[in-house]
């Protein structure tokens, strides 16, 4: 009883004070002065985690849609859906918050960066799945589909993000001779904001998709297609 | 299985003989598209025309793919589903439209040498990359005509292949540009290596995934 009720609440207290620690602190802490950056350094925090979750969200949504073809469990479907939904999220808001560091260093919004790219080719690879989801009514098939679909889109995905950056010069860090996190990672005391941020996320990122998809359980229920006892054993099934 | 493969790609051919008006209205398709673009941009740069000629390479392969499964009838599809495993059907279709996919590239290469002439100087090499690429949009394709098929949905279709195409074509684009300079040596051949590692991926998806997309 006290194990599950560790699996069920802990990940998620963890995640919402790790998160909350770094929203914070990342606003608190001393920085390095460096040229350019400035003070945008901060944005660290706030754009590099939530890609990161982005990445990681889709892994497991790939993971739950294998799940799924091997067990036909309409709660995998929906893990796997309501997953990709926060990714994109994710996604939206770390292209928002990526535009606004792009604007403060390289001076414009957007620029024919590979990272940048990949990111849009991201978006533009799970905006076309869930088109496919919204063309489809039966639950059954939806799920079918919509799981054959999501892992070739993952298998491509992750190629599309390696393959880019052969293509063109990279002014984003790690990239065309331009420091990665090693500058960052040098000074302590931002290594012990920006970790934290990350899992934080991501823990933050399977708790929403979490939610979302006992939404769309309850849907699933109020159509008559599943019933209830779905919803209460779906509370154990997170990740 | 191997004797499945034959006799369904033979009925493939023998079929697509029967119909060939769909050749002429995808060759048709090619003419007229090139020609738009002639209209447009009567004398492209190099590296345009390269990218040009495999956005309508693109588009006529999302077409001729299309049809292997969104056009068979849903009453032939149960027919063929009890007399052949789905993975000899989804070979068979393979089959055929590859060998479709690769006569219509080399005719879109043909048209547009005569349209725009052609600026391509190692020619073989050029030939080995639209083989390998027709083949990558053939792997990538079928699979999401059959899941356009699945999903009743024929406007799909082309939403689906762009992403799955995205890394490869971005390799194809890479490769062609490789082989518009004289310079023997500066073919990327890790790229070449990569394109043809991506379609073992993709031939592998396809034949683990289509199985579970067929059953009903």
């Amino acid at each position: 009883m006290y194990k599950s009720m560790v699996a069920r609440y802990g990940y998620k207290l963890v995640g919402a004070a790790l998160v909350a620690y770094s929203v914070v602190m990342g606003l608190w802490i001393e920085v390095p002065q460096l040229p350019i950056l400035g003070q945008s350094i901060r944005n660290l925090f706030y754009h590099v985690p939530l890609w990161f979750s982005m990445t990681f969200l889709l892994m497991l949504s790939a993971g739950n849609s294998i799940r799924y073809l091997s067990s036909s469990d309409l709660r995998c479907d929906a893990l796997a859906a309501a997953q990709v939904r926060i990714a994109l999220w994710f996604g939206f808001v770390g292209m928002l918050t990526g535009m606004v560091w792009a604007r403060t260093t390289w001076g414009a919004w957007w620029v024919n960066d590979p990272k940048l790219l990949g990111a849009a080719a991201g978006i533009l690879f799970y905006l076309a799945y869930e088109v496919l989801r919204g063309a489809i009514d039966d639950a059954d098939r939806r799920a079918r589909i919509a799981a054959v679909t999501n892992i070739i889109f993952f298998c491509m995905f992750i190629p599309t993000i390696f393959i880019i950056p052969r293509l063109t010069d990279s002014l984003h860090p790690g990239s065309g001779g331009n420091p990665a996190f090693n500058i960052y990672d040098l000074d302590h005391r931002m290594r012990w904001v920006f970790y934290p941020a990350v899992v934080g996320w991501m823990l933050v990122g399977v708790w929403l998709a979490s939610l979302s998809a006992r939404l769309e359980l309850l849907h699933l229920i109020a159509a008559g297609i599943l019933n209830k006892s779905a919803l209460r054993s779906s509370s154990g099934h997170e990740g | 299985m191997w004797q499945q493969i034959r006799w369904l790609t033979h009925k493939e051919f023998v079929y697509e003989w029967r119909s060939r008006y769909l050749w002429v209205g995808l060759l048709l398709y090619l003419s007229a598209t090139t020609f738009l673009v002639y209209l447009g941009i009567p004398q492209p740069e190099p590296s345009l025309w390269v990218t040009i000629y495999w956005i309508v390479l693109f588009f006529v392969a999302v077409t001729a793919v299309a049809r292997s499964f969104l056009q068979e009838s849903r009453m032939r599809m149960i027919y063929m589903q009890s007399l052949a495993s789905p993975l000899s059907l989804l070979l068979a279709k393979m089959i055929y439209h590859g060998f479709q996919l690769v006569v219509l590239a080399f005719v879109a290469w043909l048209l547009f040498a005569l349209v725009f002439g052609s600026p391509i100087v190692q020619t073989a090499l050029f030939a080995l990359i639209i083989f390998s690429g027709s083949l990558t949009f053939v792997l990538a394709f079928s699979m999401m005509s059959a899941i356009a098929a699945k999903a009743n949905q024929a406007m799909l279709m082309t939403l689906l292949c762009l992403p799955v195409i995205l890394p490869s074509m971005l390799l194809i684009w890479r490769l062609s540009e490789g082989v518009l300079s004289p310079k023997v040596g500066s073919f990327p051949w890790a790229d070449f290596l990569m394109l043809w590692a991506l379609d073992v991926i993709l031939l592998l998806l396809a034949l683990i995934l289509f199985p579970y997309l067929w059953r009903d």
